[in-house]
Formats: C-alpha cells, structure tokens, sequence
C-alpha cells in the first residue's frame, strides 16, 4: 500500500503534465496615477492602465473600448488581490470586486479598510461563459476614504 | 508510514495548487519610444508614460523572471535600449539591453526580481541619446505568485 501511494506520489507530476492543457494567465489592472472616487462607485478596465469611469459602460468616456473583451471560450476567475495607493483611514474602506454586463457576475470580492492597503479573495472562482462583455473593476467607497490609485490582478485560466 | 505517505500526498497537492506562473506582457501604446527619454511600462497592458506613477500596476507577494524585451529598430552600433524591471520604485537586477546595428530583442535569465510589500511594478526603457529611434517596445516575462 505505502509503495503504491509513494509510486503514485511520484508520478503525479507526469500526470499533470498529461492532463489536456490549462492556459493560465492572469489580468493586471490599474488606474495608474488616477485617484478613484472616495464618494461614489468607480470602474476601471480590466487589463492595463487606464482612467476611470462612474459607470460601467464608460458612458461618455473613451475607456468604453478598451472595457469590451470578447472571449471565444469559457474562462474561469479565481485569485483575486486588490491594492490602493493609500490607506482608506481609520473606519473607512473600498470594497472592490469584479463586473461585467453579462448576465454572469463574478463571485470574487475584498474590502481594504483602515490602515490596510490591500486585500484578497483567494476562496471564490467565478466560470463565465464565451462571448463579448464588457468588464471592469468596481470600487465602492465606505466613509470617504482617502482618495486614492487602485490596481488589481486576476488569474485566470481556460480549460 | 502510510499516513506519512498520504500526509505527503495531500501535502504535494496543497503546493501544487498553491502557485501560479502566469505570463505578463505589455507593450508601447501609439507614440514613439524617443531617444534620451526614459519611459515607463507597466506589467501588463499597451501603454507607455515618463512619469513612473502613470504606469504602475501592483501585484500580490512573488517572484518576476525571464524578462524579454523588443523594440521595432535596432539602436545601432554603440548604441543601446535598456530595459529593467523595477519593484518598488527601485531597479532590479531582472534587465536586459539590446544593443548594436542589427539586435532588436534582449532577454534576461539569469535573474529574478522579488515581489514583497511594496507591490508596485514598472519596466522601465531607456536609450543612449543617439540610438535609432524605435517605434514600438515590448517586453513579456513570467510571474509565480508566491
């Protein structure tokens, strides 16, 4: 029995590396040196740098374009971890989590408050089907906190 | 012992899943790369800034490798592009140049650039003032979250 259990533990690499291919990568956003709003909702792109926005859609705004991704395969989201520039204050916070249009919505949310400057969801994943959406990160402030940048990173990967 | 062995089994398993190399990459967003002017990318994305807070993205607790870097006309001779990844507003040693009459492509894999608790990341991309003005700059390099 320990031989067979130490035999599989052995070849469990070769396993993994046979199982049929999981592209991994992961969406790295950030409003570069553009505050988000410590008053209401705030929605930056997904992917890069990019300003931000108070709706989703970029209403008005040129962002709307680079907030539209179009995937061709499912694609499932899980490891999530959030930053801000600046600590949101003593009681005060941004929960920030990931959006879209679509009717799919993402599990994946985190709050920074006080004297923190990031946070995570590593617990949830979100499968979203194939199609053209658009995506953002939404950030909603709690007691003014201090204005501040805001950048996340999202893995993803597509069986 | 066989709960040793299953102890090392469920443990194998538990890293396996706990680290994530993924791929990074990022490139020059419409405008030159003028020569003389440091400029900065971010991790991921099409855009470039001279301004390094314009191009910061953070990225949780890890390791950077295998940095590539492009650029769309070869410095000439004596001449040079650097590239180097910064981590907390301070150089790494993950760098590479492209230099001469006919390279236009670097990499670096001898080094690796840590991620601690100050996440910011940026590439930043310099020339000596003569080199041939290049058009676009890519860069991509590898990430394995801790």
């Amino acid at each position: 029995m320990i031989r067979r259990l130490l035999a599989l533990l052995l070849l469990l690499p070769t396993l993994a590396w046979a199982t049929p291919s999981i592209s991994n990568g992961a969406i790295v956003a950030s409003t570069g040196s553009t505050n988000v709003s410590n008053s209401a909702a705030t929605f930056f792109a997904m992917v890069g740098i990019a300003g931000t926005d108070s709706t989703l859609t970029g209403t008005g705004s040129s962002l709307v374009t680079m907030w539209s991704h179009s995937a061709t395969v499912s694609w499932t989201a899980r490891n999530m971890y959030c930053f801000v520039g600046t600590n949101p204050g003593t009681g005060k916070s941004y929960t920030i989590n990931p959006t879209s249009n679509a009717v799919t919505f993402f599990n994946q949310t985190c709050t920074i408050s006080d004297a923190a400057t990031s946070c995570s969801d590593t617990a949830h994943t979100t499968v979203l089907g194939a199609g053209s959406s658009v995506f953002a990160f939404k950030t909603t402030p709690s007691g003014t906190p201090t204005a501040t940048t805001a950048s996340c990173y999202l893995e993803y990967s597509i069986p | 012992m066989k709960r040793l062995a299953i102890f090392a089994l469920l443990l194998w398993c538990a890293l396996a899943q706990a680290s994530e190399t993924v791929l990074l990459m990022t490139t020059t967003n419409t405008g030159s790369f003028n020569v003389g002017t440091t400029y900065y990318l971010p991790p991921v994305g099409a855009f470039h800034a001279t301004a390094e807070a314009d191009a910061v993205e953070r990225l949780p607790p890890g390791t950077l490798q295998y940095l590539r870097c492009r650029v769309s006309a070869a410095p000439g001779a004596a001449k040079q592009w650097n590239f180097t990844v910064r981590v907390a507003a301070a150089d790494t040693l993950l760098a590479c140049v492209i230099s001469g009459a006919s390279a236009t492509s670097c990499s670096d894999e001898a080094h690796t650039a840590t991620v601690g608790s100050d996440p910011r990341v940026t590439i930043s991309a310099s020339s000596t003032a003569s080199s041939t003005q290049s058009h676009t700059g890519a860069c991509s390099m590898f990430f394995t979250r801790s």
